[in-house]
């Protein structure tokens, strides 16, 4: 339950995509990470290692999903985006995907199985370096804390 | 004259867990290479773990795998305890089976449903087949879940548990929270018959391959964390026996190592293997609807590996309330250990197949020296064969629809290559950065 003077953030989970031993690809959890400092107790915040089921079932959590992850467009590193579902290409990731079901797909399954009914926001953090271990490049270190005062302004709004 | 070379490359495999790539060349109608390639990152972990203590191996090594934390976890805390001669027995290993209950639940339960079926029902994926088939994603997602909720209350959390410890847990569930688990795996036994009807439903090409299944196998139970390592050609091994029996190699072209069994190569590792190898020991339910489907005891054609998920599925709802149901709390949440310098071994069944650890370790309990044999690893030569067999039988198809059949023929041994990154690949030119 959200505390009394921010009834709002109840109606947003915001979710975190990323793999800590995968450099940048830390990226979204390190948004969480910073966010629970600053507003872990007014809203629901679930860290996801991208695991499509569970995925589907965090966003039942709330009517808002706001989802946070590292992407690869081609802009400079750190730069971040902020896209709703309906503006990311459905055939984006399936059948060219390194991954086990892309995100790109779990969003829109989400959206046919019905638990999408407010959309979805996802903010990406330009991202580079997906080699095995810790520590993320500088500009995506700094790409982060943009990416925090992202989500808050998807939370006020 | 000119030769008619025939390629077919994929670089990136859709609905494998990671990074995979095959590519396979035909000349003049004449298989002249095949090659599925994976990236592999257990050689990184194996390294970043020396000169670590031995207590960080299990929530270390869970991390290279998010599908099938709970086996990482399994084979690395045997293995320290075989090294400290540390017996984990009664209550606290029946937990770890329960937890690798849930494991194969979630993980059989997502390949069958969001990997795999589209495979058979002809879609591109499941988004596709969920436009079409809404009722089965959405039994595969109910389903999924029974295991997820095992997995997070034994392991203490949803993705990477943490409540595994070399010598047994950090604490145990009571008895009054196993029960809050039992009505929704009474749903899922039902659910795991009606989608073992589902499955076996699907059109399997004919292909059969004279295998060298390998698993554990155990003289009372079907096979999770414990037995002697044994296969339909003769072999009978103990689990510290790994290096003498199996070889891992260098292969050009991949960063992974190949296994093989030394003097004889390629062998099957996973479900088609432990259900070959341990048949009576599924639970009677579990056994009739196989063979009601049509399975024998032993079934060759990699294909019908799938029906094999659904059985092994309905094996681990069954035997998740047969814990659940015999269970008391045990007084101590874990064993003493006696830490001393040692060698340790340990396997267990991952949900893709026999996973086996081996450490090296300091009179500190520090370790000098991992080895992590995954089980994608040790089915590599045998997806070759598999793509090398169907592809002498389907080499009149058209490129695409050939693609599609060595596609889910890969998919068949549901290769984990782990470590899966996050990051979208999008062609987007649109910066929005305010």
């Amino acid at each position: 339950m959200s505390p009394v003077g921010a009834p709002h953030l109840a109606d947003v989970v915001v979710i975190g995509v990323g793999n800590r031993w995968r450099r940048d690809d830390i990226a979204g959890i390190a948004v969480l990470d910073e966010l629970r400092e600053r507003v872990g107790d007014e809203v629901e915040l679930v860290e996801s290692d991208g695991e499509p089921t569970r995925l589907i079932d965090a966003f039942e959590r709330a009517p808002k999903v706001v989802m946070v992850d590292a992407v690869v467009t081609g802009a400079d590193p750190g730069s971040v985006h902020r896209f709703t579902d309906a503006e990311l290409p459905a055939q984006m990731g399936i059948g060219q995907s390194s991954h086990l079901v892309q995100l790109v797909e779990t969003i829109e399954l989400g959206r046919l199985l019905g638990k999408l009914p407010n959309g979805l926001v996802l903010i990406g953090i330009e991202a580079t370096d997906f080699a095995n271990g810790e520590g993320m490049t500088e500009a995506v270190a700094v790409g982060v804390h943009e990416a925090v005062v992202a989500v808050l302004r998807e939370l006020a709004a | 004259m000119t030769s008619d070379v025939r390629r077919i490359d994929v670089d990136y495999l859709a609905r494998v867990e990671g990074e995979g790539e095959m590519h396979v060349k035909v000349v003049d109608g004449k298989i002249e290479d095949v090659y599925f390639g994976i990236f592999e990152p257990p050689r990184f972990y194996e390294a970043f773990m020396e000169g670590r203590p031995f207590s960080e191996a299990p929530d270390i090594t869970a991390r290279i795998c998010g599908i099938c934390p709970v086996a990482y976890q399994m084979s690395s805390v045997h293995a320290m305890e075989y090294a400290f001669g540390a017996s984990v027995g009664g209550q606290l290993r029946t937990l770890r089976r329960l937890l690798y209950c849930g494991e194969w639940i979630e993980s059989h339960v997502l390949h069958m449903f969001l990997l795999h079926a589209p495979d058979f029902l002809g879609y591109e994926s499941a988004v596709h087949m969920a436009a079409d088939h809404k009722d089965v994603v959405e039994l595969g997602l109910r389903l999924k879940k029974a295991g997820n909720a095992i997995v997070t209350l034994v392991g203490g959390r949803e993705i990477h548990p943490i409540n595994v410890k070399v010598g047994g847990f950090y604490k145990v569930p009571t008895k009054k929270e196993l029960l809050t688990l039992v009505p929704e795996l009474e749903w899922s036994r039902d659910a795991a018959i009606e989608t073992i009807r589902l499955v076996a439903g699907f059109n399997f090409p004919k292909v059969e391959q004279d295998f060298e299944f390998v698993s554990l196998s155990h003289p009372l139970e079907y096979p999770f964390n414990e037995g002697r390592i044994v296969s339909n050609k003769g072999l009978d091994i103990a689990v510290s026996e790994w290096n003498d029996f199996f070889l891992e190699e260098h292969v050009e072209r991949s960063n992974a190592l190949h296994s093989r069994i030394r003097e004889r190569g390629a062998y099957h590792v996973g479900p088609l293997a432990r259900y070959a190898l341990n048949f009576e020991k599924l639970t009677e339910s579990a056994r009739d609807i196989a063979l009601e489907v049509g399975l024998g005891p032993v079934e060759l054609n990699p294909f019908k590996s799938i029906i094999v998920r659904g059985v092994e599925t309905l094996y681990a709802i069954e035997e998740a309330l047969r814990i659940i149901d015999q269970y008391e709390e045990p007084a101590s949440p874990a064993v003493e250990l006696n830490i001393h310098a040692g060698v340790g071994h340990g396997a267990s069944e991952a949900p893709r197949g026999m996973l086996y650890h081996r450490y090296e370790l300091d009179s500190n309990g520090r370790i000098l020296k991992a080895q992590i044999v995954p089980p994608t690893a040790q089915n590599q030569l045998t997806i070759e064969d598999d793509l090398m067999v169907v592809l002498e039988d389907s080499l009149e198809m058209p490129d695409d629809e050939l693609t599609w059949v060595l596609e889910q023929s890969i998919r068949n041994y549901d290769p984990c290559i782990s470590c899966a990154t996050h990051f979208l690949k999008l062609n987007i030119e649109r910066i929005t950065t305010e």
